[in-house]
Formats: structure tokens, C-alpha cells, sequence
């Protein structure tokens, strides 16, 4: 419990007991005192805090400076190495993200120094780690993710394709059976056509020699 | 001018653009007349009149007045009016008239007018004038007379009455039947008539049976009718005839027969 909530509690407890020895305005004067008390003091915490990570900020620079048997070392800002120090000794561990940033700098100023392939190699393989490999390895996750997804949707669009490819031949024989189909009957009907005209012409023929007949036998009219 | 005179003179305007003249036209009138009476055996003085077309009677009297034509008059034409009352044959002079004409197809005509068969007269002036009632409508482009069919006869077929060339070039048979037939004569005219329509012997393609018997004409139909036995006959040594064969009347045969109902 923090030092304000002990303090309410103990001014509702003086409530609650039902002190009236004090006025009310001695009551709320206290109560007064006691809040700018507790803002005071969460301000130091704050102020504390503060200090507390730029120490530890500090200590991570150190110790990334110094890693790898103080290797670059002096790469790294002195100023920055004075103050780290001290909070290393002082106690605060040091780990945070700046050492990690601090050993990659001081590994890819290195290399850059030397020029030598080590270097740049160390330096890189840390900054491949520190920001490639690290992340690398969540974009590589990610992009087998999305390999097996494209895989996924390939797959599909191929059986897709295959599907419409089948269903595109079946179009095609069934149009051809039908283009078959029709030729046939058009075929049956030229034929009957034929026939009918056949027919016609037979026809025509006989009423041609039936008139003439009729005309033949007006030779009796009137005997 | 009268409007008779310019009328003939019309007419003589029509025939000088056809390179004719009256006297041409008139010409040949009376060898038409005269070819007619040749191929008949004889004929009437009405039908010669209507045979030229002429629209008066007179040529026939021209032609007897000429001497080419001889005028008889017949034994029952005063009592019965479907008889003539006179028959035209031809003379010696209408007949060298007519033979000088002819290339190649001359018959043996007798002059003798009581060689005409009185019998017939009825008979054969119903044939000669339905033959030049149709021949003057177009409904026939020629015929052939009883006496060129003999020439032609063959035994199974039938001699007609006269035959009739169509415009379409087929050959009707004219039959002209004023009394019955029965049993063998019968059988004989339907046979030769059926003879006279087969494949082999396109003698005549139709045949008209004219009569002005109802009666005929219904026993008739019913023996050219389909599926009908039709027998043919021999005469055995003793000139006796006998049914020889018997045939079914085929289903084209009552196709190709026509009936004709005459007034009476």
C-alpha cells in the first residue's frame, strides 16, 4: 500500500471513529496538507524513475560498448562510457535495448574503420541480428506464411482453371454434338423440302391433266 | 358503207396482213369439209357447217351444188329427231379431190352411200360431233376416226369409237354406248379396253365411255371396277364360245376410265 492510500485510510479512520475534538476546517486543512504532501512525493517517484532509466540506459551503453572483451571501445562517445560506468557500478544491470543498440553501432563503426570483411561481417551479422535477423526471422516466418498461403491460393486457382478447362471442353463437345444436331435436321429437312417439292410438282402435273380432261369431255356438253 | 360492208371489209383486211385471201380461206373450208367426210366415211350437213366454223350454213350445199359432196336421205330422219335427216358422202370428183392431197395414207372409200350403216347413224354422228364440238374448243389437237384405227387394230385391243389426241400429247379412247352389253361382249369390251392401257400396248392412255343410259353406265362402272373377274373366251370347232380364262381387273384400270352421262 502506498504512502497516499495510507494516508486516506487513516484520515477515514479518524472519520469514521468520530473524532470531534477537531472543526471541520482543521479536518480539511489536514487533508489539504496531506494531498500536496502526496503530489510531492509522486513527483520524486516520477523524478526517481526517470533517473533510474536514464541510468539504466546509460549502463546498457557501457555494457555494449564493452562487450566482446571491450572490443571498439573507444568507438563509443567517452561521455557516454563516464556516466555508464558509474551507473554499472552503482548497480543497475544494463540490459536493456541501447546495449544492444550501442554493441551494434560500435561493431558496424568498426567495420567501417578497419574496413575488413570480419568487421563488416561481425558488425552486419550483429545489425542482421540486432534489426535483420531478429526481425528477418519474424519476416521469414511471415513470408513462409504467406509462400504456403500463395501456394494455397495456386493451388486453387489451378484446380480452378482445370475445373473451367474441363468445363470449357464439355461446352465445346456439347456446341459441336449440337452443330452436329443441326446439321442433321437441316440435312432431313432439305430432303423432305425435296420430297415436298416432289410432291408439289406431281401434283401440279395432275391438276394440269385433269383440267384437260375437263376440258376434253365439254366435247359431250349438250349431245 | 353499211356496216356489213365494213365489216367484210375489215374482215378481207385481216386476212390480206395473214396473206390470205377469201377465196383461200374459203378454199380451205370445203378441203377440210371434204377431208372430214373421207376420214367419218360420212358425215351431216350440220356438222360440216360447224366443223368450218362457219357462223351460216352453206357450205355443205356449196359442196353438194359443187358436186363433191353427195346428199342421201336416211330411212328413219323423218321420224326420229336424233336422226339426220340427210348423210353426205363423198363423190367421185370430192373423192380424187381429197386423195390428191394425201402423201401416203389412203383408205378404201366407197361412194355407194347406202354402204353407210343406218344402224350407226345414231351411234356415229354422237362420236363425229363430240369430236368437233372438242376439237373447235382446244380440248383436242387431233383424232383418229374409227376407219384410220383399223388400219392400227390389233387383235387384243380394242377398236374405238375414235381416238383423241390431247394437247398434252395422250390418247383418249372414245366409246360411244347406246345399248348393253353382256356376258362375252361384255368381258370382250372391258378386256380390250384393259389391253389397250397396258405398258406393252399404249394404244390409249384414258378412255371415255359415253352413254345415255344410266344404267349402262353403272353396270359398266362395276365391271371396270377393281378386283372384277373379266373372262376371255374361245370359239371351240363347233363355233362355240367358251370362257377360256379368267382375269382380276388390275387397280390402275378404273383410274385411267372416264364416264360420261349424255342428255337423253
Amino acid at each position: 500500500m502506498g504512502a497516499a492510500q495510507r494516508l486516506t485510510a487513516a484520515l477515514l479512520l479518524v472519520l469514521l471513529a468520530g473524532c470531534s475534538s477537531q472543526t471541520e476546517q482543521q479536518m480539511q486543512a489536514q487533508i489539504a496538507q496531506q494531498q500536496a504532501q502526496i503530489q510531492q512525493l509522486q513527483a520524486q517517484v516520477r523524478a526517481y524513475t526517470d533517473a533510474s532509466e536514464r541510468l539504466d540506459a546509460a549502463a546498457s551503453v557501457y555494457n555494449g560498448c564493452m562487450a566482446l572483451w571491450g572490443l571498439g571501445a573507444g568507438l563509443c562517445p567517452a561521455d557516454s562510457l563516464a556516466l555508464g560506468r558509474e551507473a554499472a557500478a552503482a548497480g543497475f544491470p544494463g540490459a536493456g535495448w541501447p546495449y544492444w543498440l550501442a554493441l551494434i553501432g560500435k561493431l558496424a563503426a568498426a567495420a567501417a574503420a578497419a574496413g575488413a570483411g570480419v568487421g563488416a561481417l561481425l558488425a552486419g551479422g550483429g545489425w542482421a541480428w540486432a534489426r535483420i535477423a531478429a526481425p528477418e526471422a519474424a519476416r521469414t516466418r511471415r513470408a513462409r506464411e504467406d509462400i504456403a498461403q500463395a501456394q494455397e491460393r495456386a493451388a486453387r486457382a489451378a484446380q480452378e482453371a482445370q475445373q473451367a478447362e474441363a468445363r470449357a471442353a464439355a461446352a465445346t463437345a456439347a456446341a459441336e454434338a449440337a452443330v452436329r444436331a443441326a446439321e442433321k435436321r437441316r440435312a432431313a429437312l432439305e430432303a423432305t423440302t425435296q420430297d415436298l417439292e416432289l410432291e408439289i410438282a406431281a401434283l401440279q402435273g395432275q391438276i394440269a391433266e385433269l383440267k384437260a380432261e375437263q376440258k376434253l369431255l365439254r366435247g359431250f356438253d349438250g349431245l | 358503207m353499211t356496216d356489213a360492208a365494213q365489216r367484210l371489209a375489215q374482215a378481207r383486211q385481216r386476212l390480206a396482213a395473214a396473206g390470205q385471201s377469201p377465196r383461200r380461206v374459203g378454199k380451205d373450208r370445203a378441203l377440210a369439209a371434204l377431208d372430214w367426210v373421207y376420214r367419218w366415211g360420212w358425215s351431216t350437213p350440220a356438222v360440216i357447217d360447224a366443223l368450218t366454223g362457219a357462223k351460216r350454213r352453206g357450205l355443205c350445199a356449196k359442196l353438194v351444188q359443187a358436186g363433191l359432196l353427195v346428199e342421201t336421205k336416211t330411212a328413219a330422219g323423218r321420224i326420229l329427231h336424233d336422226l339426220p335427216q340427210k348423210i353426205v358422202t363423198l363423190s367421185d370428183a370430192g373423192l380424187a379431190e381429197v386423195e390428191r392431197r394425201r402423201v401416203d395414207d389412203l383408205m378404201d372409200y366407197s361412194t355407194n352411200p347406202y354402204k353407210v350403216n343406218q344402224a350407226m347413224l345414231r351411234h356415229d354422228l354422237l362420236v363425229q360431233k363430240a369430236t368437233q364440238r372438242s376439237l373447235q374448243s382446244g380440248g383436242i389437237k387431233g383424232f383418229l376416226t374409227p376407219r384410220e384405227l383399223a388400219r392400227k387394230s390389233t387383235a387384243d385391243s380394242k377398236q374405238a369409237d375414235a381416238l383423241w389426241i390431247m394437247p398434252d400429247s395422250r390418247r383418249a379412247g372414245v366409246e360411244v354406248e347406246l345399248t348393253a352389253k353382256w356376258d362375252r361382249r361384255l368381258d370382250e369390251f372391258v378386256w380390250r379396253i384393259w389391253q389397250s392401257m397396258t405398258e406393252q400396248n399404249r394404244a390409249m392412255d384414258l378412255c371415255i365411255i359415253s352413254s345415255d343410259s344410266p344404267a349402262i353406265i353403272a353396270r359398266y362402272k362395276k365391271a371396270f371396277a377393281a378386283g372384277q373377274t373379266v373372262h376371255t373366251w374361245r370359239k371351240d370347232q363347233q363355233s362355240k364360245w367358251h370362257i377360256d380364262r379368267a382375269y382380276t381387273v388390275p387397280d390402275w384400270l378404273p383410274d385411267r376410265m372416264r364416264w360420261v352421262q349424255l342428255k337423253d
